[in-house]
């Protein structure tokens, strides 16, 4: 998936595993499905705080934030990854990632 | 301001690089060995090729980290910080890469220089270390004095510097630079590029492989 391949697999790898106990994994994530509201501006913003995944502390690395994705782009990216490697989270519309972004700042 | 010559003397010698490699790209086959780069010294009509100096630092294990550390062998350098939020995590990560793949080859180690060295502190570089399980006998973590790390960055084609203005506070670049064990610079790659890193790959094994 091109936007994966070129915004995130540098980091969380083109697996989905990220990188040891630095960077978390997507593939397989209790966040991803526990966050599916959070997605859209955790992508968006990036993200600074401790998170655990899968039993594992990641509070060392930040999350840069993707400004150059627009709202389709972001709602194509969720459901990629929502779907891949596995996965299985819920299929996302624009709509709903347009109302979660505006909540960014609450 | 003081900081600004630094940065376009770096940003000059990357492109006198650049156009080395440029030539470079379009002449030697495979099989030829790796350039020597940077621009060299000539002393009383001598040439001699661009050398990293002395330098000493201390490692995640409060270790010293000398030019002796690395005596024999060859080592992959950058500079990243470990609170960094933008190109930070993808230069680790691709330095994971090299790690993995050289972990049992004593020719080669790696050395990351932390560009923060007010937060860096030992302590700080041990965890990030731990985080990534790696051995420091095989991936050294520096930090040292300030002057010192943002003066070898120079030496290695990198920049490194304070800038409120960037993300996190520093501005650097995100090469990785293959140093042989005459400490003569024979390749680099840009670390946030995937496939990049998997030329340079190449390139770390064609000098193990030199005689």
């Amino acid at each position: 998936m091109k936007i994966y391949n070129k915004q995130c697999a540098v980091c969380h790898n083109e697996d989905g595993n990220g990188l040891k106990g630095l960077i978390p994994p997507i593939r397989q994530s209790d966040f991803l499905l526990t966050h599916q509201d959070d997605l859209a501006c955790i992508i968006r913003r990036g993200l600074d705080t401790t998170i655990t995944v899968n039993n594992v502390v990641y509070d060392m690395q930040q999350m840069p934030g993707n400004d150059i994705l627009d709202d389709i782009a972001i709602t194509n990216l969720i459901n990629f990854i929502n779907n891949a490697w596995g996965n299985e989270g819920q299929f996302v519309t624009t709509e709903k990632i347009k109302a979660d972004l505006a909540k960014c700042d609450e | 301001m003081r900081k600004q010559p630094r940065h376009l003397l770096a940003k000059s010698s990357f492109f006198a690089l650049l156009f080395a490699l440029t030539l470079i790209s379009c002449g030697p086959s495979d099989s030829e060995p790796l350039p020597v780069l940077g621009r060299p010294r000539f002393v009383n009509g001598d040439s001699i090729p661009h050398t990293i100096p002395d330098f000493s630092f201390i490692d995640q294990d409060s270790q010293v980290v000398n030019n002796q550390t690395f005596a024999g062998k060859a080592y992959v350098v950058d500079f990243f910080f470990t609170s960094c939020p933008t190109i930070c995590p993808k230069t680790t990560a691709q330095m994971f890469r090299i790690y993995k793949k050289f972990e049992n080859n004593d020719g080669i180690v790696l050395l990351a220089h932390s560009i923060d060295t007010k937060y860096d502190s030992v302590p700080v570089l041990k965890k990030y270390a731990s985080k990534l399980g790696v051995k420091t006998d095989k991936w050294h973590f520096v930090t040292g004095n300030k002057d010192e790390i943002y003066g070898i960055a120079d030496d290695y084609f990198s920049i490194a510097i304070e800038d409120p203005n960037s993300p996190g506070g520093y501005d650097h670049s995100g090469r990785l630079i293959l140093i042989d064990k005459n400490r003569h610079i024979r390749s680099f790659c840009d670390g946030t590029d995937a496939k990049d890193v998997d030329r340079f790959m190449k390139d770390i094994q064609k000098l193990l492989d030199e005689k």
